[in-house]
């Protein structure tokens, strides 16, 4: 009964994206202020609707209610409660209405705290909003719905993929979702100016916080995932350039141009059009990543074939989506043609333009890897497979000369700079980079990779380490306080620049973790009895028993490993060999030591029954920078959003 | 009899196994298996390798890529093999040959060439731009400073 009215609730809230693009068309016709008002009505509605729906199905996996074809895909008696709840976005149909519930979630909040300042805005936000509402509830309500009923019930629930179930599925996929929804809001009213004409600089600088919270949400997202993938799939990488993550990884690309676009429209009005391109290619890669991903097209083209109904929807609602953006851009772009004064190819603007060009050109390299072989499966019948080491092999470059711009950028003048500032800028830098280089050369690094990317981060954060320095000292020297207080005054005095700078220090953080863990990742497999050891780089782990242990939906072959450095024991590590009951998958549990800023990582791939062991030891060093990276970057990124508000914004 | 006998062995040759506890490490044979399986696709799986990957398939694929070795076939050989039994599939990257160089040219065509354009434009826009008179810059005196901080500031 219960998910009946979730399901009914959907099926209103379709009904009201529906009156609420024909309130928003009404209230642009008339002019009517009423009709702009019921229209927010609907989307705040919408919201409710929707969040019953999502409370609903919740509720049918609390209860485990397996007359629901959905909960008992996704669910099973002995499932965990915790993961339970997590279950709703366990599968294709959950995920879409927690997509678009997120999606009503900021519509609502967008226009009820934009109503007053954005007024005329407002019809437009209302019926764009409501447009690409329409376009998932469709989706949901007529072709993938998570509130059908399965008869006869059956008995149990076929269960929760045995993968998903770990806290972090709790985090992942609402991060990554609010960050792709999040993009909506600027793209919103990027739309509302084309359609307005009111082409000015302002739904930049409204949107400026949106677009850097949806930023964060997928950075986050992908992080998070990045992580699960790490200690769930136990092969001591976090990152494999599979369809999937590459799907979340082309609208961070273009998100983070945009991102850095925007500024120069902001501060010198130009670039109107290329913004307005930018978002509207960063939101369109979003509803492009989850329906690729969410209809199977991307492993292979004969998963399009199984569901084709499901496939040329979304292959049409995205294509109207991209069609009409793109449309209008067209259309207005003989308004938006805005007249680019340019005074030096050294100059802040000049970098921020090749910064774009090299994001560009990754994502174009992310979608095309990613695409290409569904390409040539459809023209040549043929299969390839672009795996990680084609990405790695072209990536290496481009990040590196992104790496540099990110370097140069911030501390390169407006308008013009002249030589003497750049020597003054960049000269330390430089040299820093270089005495990195030699210093790691020296301590036996000699890969290439490592040696470029270290040049590159060393010059990069010294840049920005100076800068931030000599500020500092400025304002301690004025305020005759000590060098802390000093910086202190200068990160709240431009909160905004130096929030990014901050950011700009976890991205170099993040790289530095994973050079060190790619490059000098350590890896070895060896079968062993109980009693038996081995070693890996300067650790000795002894296996001193396997047993038997179980969860609520598990069992387990658990090896105790003593892990030596030296004569000296640091931990116990135990790794598991989990079986689940219901679907009977086996799972490798990684047992993870952190050291040195690094891991021990170890995993029991094989238990035979004779009691032989096949233990797989992996050290990542370095590797916790990747996620401290992330962590800065985040932290950043939250000093930007909630910097005080200037008179001009 | 005889049964009797072999458990009792057992049973001897086990309890003192732990007081004989060896230091187990990869062979050349181990590490050349995972060199090879790093670069060969489990065809069953989403872009994962198969010395990654945890399904049967991929570790039945590492028992051959173990016997082949046995067998005193070289790396080449090995991957030659499962190349001519899976075609370009199997390998983890397109093969530079054919068509495939394409994907591999691309992204730095692609950079290059929006390099080029970019900088054309850029430079056409500079020429376009009147140029303010120019002068030095002076040094910074005091007031200026002031000035600069104020700004920084506000």
């Amino acid at each position: 009964m219960i998910i009946e009215i979730g399901h009914f609730s959907t099926i209103v809230a379709l009904v009201l994206s529906v009156f609420g693009m024909a309130s928003a068309a009404l209230a642009l016709k008339t002019r009517n202020p009423d009709w702009a008002r019921s229209g927010r009505m609907a989307v705040t509605l919408i919201f409710v609707l929707l969040g019953v729906g999502m409370l609903s199905l919740v509720y049918a996996f609390i209860i485990r209610d397996f007359s629901v074809l959905y909960v008992a895909n996704n669910s099973n008696s002995k499932l965990p409660f915790f993961y339970t709840v997590a279950a709703v976005w366990g599968g294709h149909e959950g995920s879409l209405l927690l997509w678009v519930f997120i999606l009503s979630v900021f519509s609502t909040l967008a226009v009820w705290l934009h109503w007053r300042t954005q007024p005329a805005i407002m019809p437009y936000l209302i019926g764009v909003e409501s447009a690409i509402i329409f376009g998932f509830l469709c989706l949901i309500v007529f072709l993938s719905s998570p509130f059908e009923r399965l008869l006869p019930v059956p008995l149990d629930g076929k269960d929760l993929n045995p993968l998903l179930q770990d806290p972090a599925m709790v985090m992942h996929p609402p991060m990554l979702y609010m960050g792709y929804v999040g993009f909506s809001i600027p793209f919103s009213f990027a739309m509302a100016a084309l359609f307005s004409g009111r082409l000015g600089e302002e739904w930049i600088k409204v949107t400026q916080r949106w677009s850097t919270f949806a930023w964060m949400c997928l950075t986050t997202g992908i992080l998070l995932g990045g992580y699960w993938a790490y200690y769930e799939l136990g092969w001591g990488g976090y990152w494999g350039w599979d369809p999937v993550e590459n799907a979340s990884f082309m609208p961070w690309l273009v998100g983070t141009a945009y991102l850095h676009s925007v500024l120069v429209q902001e501060k010198r009005k130009m670039f109107k059009v290329w913004n307005l391109f930018l978002i509207i290619v960063t939101f369109s890669l979003s509803l492009i990543g989850t329906f690729l991903v969410r209809s199977g097209v991307l492993t292979s083209v004969h998963s399009f074939a199984t569901d084709p109904e499901r496939g040329l929807y979304i292959l049409i609602f995205v294509g109207t989506v991209i069609g009409i953006a793109f449309g209008a851009l067209i259309l207005r772009s003989n308004k938006l043609k805005s007249q680019v004064e340019m005074d030096s190819l050294i100059s802040r603007e000049s970098i921020f333009l090749f910064n774009n060009l090299f994001f560009l050109v990754a994502a174009a390299t992310v979608f095309l890897g990613t695409l290409y072989p569904l390409i040539l499966e459809t023209l040549q019948d043929a299969k390839v497979t672009v795996g990680p080491p084609y990405y790695n092999a072209v990536f290496m470059p481009i990040a590196l000369g992104l790496l540099f711009l990110m370097g140069i950028g911030p501390y390169i003048p407006w308008r013009k700079a002249s030589v003497a500032s750049l020597k003054k800028s960049f000269s330390t830098p430089l040299l820093a980079g270089a005495v990195i280089v030699v210093l790691l050369f020296v301590t036996g690094i000699h890969n290439l990779y490592a040696l470029a990317g270290s040049y590159v981060v060393a010059f990069a954060g010294m840049a920005i380490v100076l800068d931030f320095g000599k500020i500092s000292q400025l304002y301690a020297q004025r305020n005759g306080s000590n060098i802390l207080q000093g910086s202190l005054a200068a990160f709240t005095a431009n909160q905004r620049r130096y929030s990014s700078m901050l950011t700009h220090i976890g991205v170099l953080v993040l790289v530095v973790g994973i050079i060190a863990s790619t490059v000098y990742q350590t890896e070895k497999v060896v079968s062993m009895r109980v009693g038996d050891e081995f070693t890996i780089g300067d650790y000795r782990m002894k296996l001193t028993k396997i047993h038997e242990v179980a969860g609520g939906n598990w069992n387990a072959q658990e090896g105790v490993f003593e892990v030596f450095d030296g004569e000296s024991l640091i931990t116990e590590l135990r790794p598991q060999k989990r079986i689940y009951s219901a679907t009977q998958t086996p799972t490798t549990e990684s047992a993870i030591y952190a050291i040195n800023m690094g891991h021990i990582f170890l995993t029991m791939p094989e238990v035979s029954e004779d009691g032989v062991t096949v233990a797989r030891g992996v050290l990542n060093p370095l590797v916790l920078w990747v996620w401290g990276g992330g962590v800065i970057m985040g932290l950043g990124v939250i000093l930007n959003i909630l910097r005080p508000r200037k008179k001009e914004e | 009899m005889r049964i009797r006998f072999t458990f009792w062995l057992v049973v001897l040759l086990v309890i003192p196994a732990p007081l004989f506890a060896t230091m187990q490490d990869e062979t050349d044979v181990d590490v050349q298996v995972r060199e090879i399986a790093k670069t060969l696709r489990c065809t069953v799986c989403q872009t994962e390798n198969i010395w990654e990957s945890g399904a049967p398939l991929a570790q039945q694929m590492r028992g051959v890529i173990r016997e082949r070795i046995a067998l005193g076939h070289s790396t080449e050989e090995i991957r030659a093999y499962f190349l001519s039994r899976y075609g370009d599939y199997i390998l983890m990257e397109p093969p530079k040959h054919g068509v495939n160089w394409f994907i591999w040219v691309a992204p730095f065509l692609l950079l290059l060439v929006g390099g080029f354009f970019l900088y054309k434009e850029v430079t056409h826009w500079v020429r376009d731009t009147p140029t303010p008179p120019n002068q030095p810059t002076p040094p910074l005196d005091d007031q200026a400073r002031k000035r600069i901080e104020r700004e920084l500031e506000s």
